[in-house]
């Protein structure tokens, strides 16, 4: 059974058209990266398959369980919202056992796995501090605690590194690593960055103006997005002209143009694949 | 960061299946937590309180107003808790959707399995503590200028019932409103604007509701029935079961937007208007 | 007695109860009033809804009276009025300070039915009165007049203004005192959940 399997899934926004006619079949255990720019339709995906919105065509089903029932599907996914909000006034202890609760969990249990994720996620310390003094990275993981509190069967990370430094998307792509390796959850990461899908990522679907582009290892997409040029353009100081074109007819490139830039800077056209 | 040996999840946590139950209840107690604990609550009770010391200060000691029967300031201090206290139920509400729409809080809500109604009725429960903490307030003030009025359990009782059903109504009109609206500003403004255009009629001279359009509208607006009502209690001293007929139309609004706003609740969704 | 003796009296015995059953029937055929106060005034009887009200200067109180048609056909046109009375030649009563809307005209009434007009009113000045309900017809006859009710006004009840203070200051310290906990709460190291 696939952890994710979707057909002909469409949403559009007036005249906008978010997703359209996605296919997706997702094994269990694998971690997608969703690949594209703003605007390319990767929430909107996201949303649909976690129930949050509503296809206007299309079918899915999340954990064997159609889209039909979204209530059951909600209580198999965890979700990390792009841009997801956070009470200020409530600490992060506090808010986690309100969502544990909210999926059903006893208040004494609740606590419990609210410690428990917290430690987990790298925050003992902070789940007694109130949420508004909790730096964005901090809230980022715990806004990936608080998408396990329900023992999720599939996870959807929207964007978790946006809006972090370097060193705190690597802790958040070390937590997806580690909550997809140890339990053998299904992963969904929204990202427009190449680097995190390759870093994290068993395969990855890339979507443009809410189309499916490309599906495939990350070796296969990283090459199609890479793939060898026809032209490239070197940006030399317009004095230095000559001496790079010599240096690279020494090194066997054969500039074919060199033209002016705006900036007294010329730019030279190579049209020979380079060695 | 993560012991090798802990799994990140244990294999006992809670799944279940369907709607959490006693979500409602859940969303309610966190709602009234973070109503009173935040201080939000109580800061708008101090300003309340204020205004209603403020008014019957000047009851009580302004020469001009020595000939203000009795019983007149009695009614007025009732009726600055109950407008104050529906004022207070409608602007929550208002907020109760929309703020978390703004705030980017509703996306988490709606990933449960708690059903959309349960969300907002404990959201409507939580805003109607502040009308019955304004009530509860209120009494010192009634009970210390109701002294040697005869009848004064009526008042309270009256002023109770009233304002409960008017703090029903308000409550269905806000998570409405709420529920609809794109932003929190629009969200309020439009509140607002709903309950004084509700209020305006039960401010117009008794002359002004006569013909089939005053009727029409004493019986469809809760505040005309209201207000004049509880005149009827405080300021003729009428027992309170004998105007009992001038609520019908409260009672009917207390219950039907409510029940509106629980039935719409399950469209609610993460944007106004869209399919969810 | 002679038998023209039995004879006129029996002539007279009989227009005697002809003249009896042409007054029965006369009775019969016409409408029975109540006994009104006055020779043409309406046949209705009027009654208060208590006999006596205890009020203070400024006190709104209501009165409600019910006029029964005691006869057996439609009376149209009645108008019902209230006035007031101060029983004290030293107090000056204008009985329009004391109800605004003193006239009420009645809707047709059937026989035996009734109607309830209420009379909103405002004591606006101490001492003993008298309240009654008069019903009259348009053409100005005689009216039916109510049994009066006893009005007794006593001082106008001030508010404590000492007895407010502890209120108008104590209510929102009391408030001003839960918010400084709470925030106070909320800075301090949270306590378990």
């Amino acid at each position: 059974m696939h952890a994710i399997t979707a057909r002909g899934l469409r949403k559009t926004y007036g005249r906008t058209v978010a997703v359209d006619s996605l296919d997706l079949d997702v094994e269990q255990g694998t971690v997608l990266g969703f690949l594209g720019p703003n605007g390319a339709g990767k929430t909107s995906a996201i949303r649909i398959l976690s129930t949050v919105l509503e296809p206007d065509a299309g079918t899915f089903s999340v954990g064997g369980i159609p889209h039909t029932d979204p209530v059951r599907i909600r209580r198999r996914v965890g979700v990390l919202p792009e841009s997801a909000g956070y009470p200020s006034s409530e600490t992060g202890e506090e808010w986690l056992v309100y969502h544990a609760q909210l999926f059903g969990s006893p208040r004494r249990e609740a606590l419990s796995t609210a410690k428990r994720l917290l430690g987990e996620v790298g925050l003992p310390e902070r789940g007694s501090s109130p949420i508004r003094t909790m730096s964005r990275g901090m809230r980022q993981r715990l806004g990936i605690a608080r998408a396990l509190v329900n023992n999720p069967d599939v996870v959807f990370l929207d964007e978790p590194t946006l809006g972090l430094d370097p060193a705190g998307q690597r802790q958040v792509l070390q937590l997806v690593t580690t909550i997809a390796r140890e339990r053998g959850v299904t992963v969904v990461l929204s990202t427009h960055l190449l680097a995190e899908v390759e870093q994290v990522c068993d395969r990855v679907l890339i979507l443009n103006h809410g189309r499916l582009v490309s599906d495939g290892t990350v070796a296969e997409v990283a090459s199609l997005a890479v793939g060898v040029p026809d032209r490239v353009l070197l940006n030399v100081a317009a004095d230095q002209q000559q001496e790079a074109l010599q240096l690279l007819l020494d090194n066997g490139i054969d500039a074919a143009s060199a033209s002016e830039g705006r900036l007294g800077e010329a730019f030279l056209t190579l049209t020979e694949d380079p060695p | 960061m993560i012991a090798e040996d802990q799994p990140l999840i244990p294999e006992d946590a809670p799944r279940g299946a369907g709607a959490t139950p006693g979500a409602a209840g859940v969303v309610a107690w966190r709602e009234i937590r973070d109503n009173w604990l935040s201080g939000r609550g109580l800061a708008l009770m101090l300003a309340y309180t204020l205004t209603l010391s403020l008014t019957t200060y000047l009851t009580a000691t302004n020469q001009a107003l020595t000939f203000l029967e009795q019983r007149e300031a009695l009614g007025l201090a009732l009726r600055v808790a109950v407008t104050v206290g529906g004022l207070l139920v409608i602007l929550w509400c208002a907020d109760a959707v929309s703020g978390e729409r703004e705030r980017g809080t509703l996306e988490s809500l709606l990933l449960t399995p708690t059903s959309r109604r349960s969300i907002v009725i404990g959201k409507g429960v939580s805003a109607l503590t502040l009308w019955f903490a304004a009530y509860l307030l209120a009494i010192p003030y009634l009970w210390v200028l109701g002294r040697g009025v005869s009848r004064l359990g009526d008042v309270l009782v009256g002023g109770l019932v009233v304002g409960t059903l008017l703090a029903l109504f308000l409550a269905g009109v806000g998570l409405l409103v709420s529920m609809w609206s794109a932003s929190q500003r629009a969200s309020l403004g439009l509140s607002l604007f709903l309950l004084l255009a509700l209020h305006a009629p039960a401010m117009m001279p008794p002359a002004a509701l006569r013909g089939w359009s005053g009727t029409l509208m004493r019986r469809l607006d809760p505040f005309t029935g209201g207000f004049p009502y509880l005149d009827q209690v405080v300021l003729t001293g009428h027992p309170i079961g004998q105007d009992a007929g001038m609520l019908t139309g409260a009672v009917v609004a207390a219950i039907a937007l409510p029940a509106l706003a629980v039935l719409f609740a399950a469209r609610l969704t993460l944007l106004p208007g869209s399919r969810a | 007695m002679s038998r023209s003796s039995w004879g006129r009296t029996a002539v007279l015995a009989g227009m005697a109860l002809a003249a009896a059953v042409l007054v029965f029937w006369g009775l019969l055929a016409t409408p029975v009033e109540a006994a009104p106060a006055a020779a043409g005034a309406p046949p209705v009887a009027i009654r208060m809804d208590r006999a006596s009200v205890q009020a203070s200067v400024g006190q709104r109180f209501e009165l409600v009276s019910t006029i029964e048609n005691q006869s057996g056909a439609t009376l149209r046109g009645l108008i019902a009025h209230i006035d007031v009375v101060g029983t004290d030649p030293a107090r000056y009563v204008d009985p329009e300070d004391w109800c605004t809307a003193r006239t009420v005209f009645l809707d047709d009434l059937s026989g035996g039915s009734s109607a309830d007009p209420r009379w909103e009113m405002q004591a606006v000045d101490s001492g003993p009165l008298l309240v009654w309900v008069t019903v009259s017809r348009p053409d100005g006859h005689a009216v039916a007049v109510g049994a009066p009710v006893h009005l007794d006004v006593g001082q106008h009840l001030q508010v404590n203004v000492g007895g407010v203070l502890p209120v108008v200051v104590g209510v929102p310290a009391a408030v001003l005192a839960g918010l400084a906990l709470v925030t106070r709460w909320r800075r301090s190291p949270r306590p378990k959940v």
